[in-house]
């Protein structure tokens, strides 16, 4: 099977088309390891428990486009999707979308050195789990 | 639903400036959006025929 490099991964913020400003995008979906081991037993036992999303990207700044895009969501403590699929064809087996419904608790608007590009790495935390859909 | 015309540089929705779409957003993502300059409420069919008919 082919093997993918990514150079047209395509992300949507509060359904605004932001991918010409992603560096690196970075999806974890992780659940709670619980240990349930009883007393008696002779190994560690774990249960699956609750599920805890988040979404990463590294966004090269732009003002005002990705910055009026990010501020008032963060400002307003709105809750807004974020869909990211591994490049812009259509959805299909090969080419999945993940959506979240997230907030913006953290954003740096502005950082970065003299004669640096200007970045901001931003998290999407999810308000319930990442969904994948192929069609 | 409402509709939306798209006012900024970037698609939202899939829809490129100036091209109108209807959504189902709610409050604070339309909020945001405006904020945003992404978009502005469609005028209303009625309120065209209003311009309409004044300007003509």
């Amino acid at each position: 099977m082919a093997k993918t490099i990514i150079t047209d991964a395509d992300v949507t913020v509060n359904s605004v088309a932001v991918s010409q400003y992603v560096d690196s995008v970075e999806i974890n979906s992780s659940v709670d390891d619980v240990d349930v081991t009883g007393m008696g037993a002779t190994a560690r036992e774990h249960l699956p428990g609750l599920r805890d999303d988040e979404i990463v990207v590294n966004f090269l700044q732009s003002f005002p486009e990705l910055d009026g895009t990010l501020w008032p969501l963060l400002e307003n403590a709105t809750e807004f999707p974020v869909v990211i699929k591994p490049t812009s064809g259509s959805v299909s087996s090969s080419n999945p979308s993940f959506t979240a419904s997230c907030f913006l608790l953290e954003y740096s608007p502005l950082s970065g050195s003299v004669g640096e590009r200007s970045e901001t790495s931003v998290t999407f935390t999810c308000n319930g789990a990442v969904t994948r859909a192929i069609t | 639903m409402k509709r939306y015309i798209v006012t900024g540089p970037l698609k939202v929705a899939g829809h490129a400036t100036g091209e109108t779409f209807s959504a189902a957003y709610t409050e604070e993502q339309e909020r945001a959006l405006i904020a945003g300059g992404h978009i502005q409420p469609a005028p209303s069919s009625s309120a065209k025929k209003e311009v309409a008919s004044k300007e003509g």
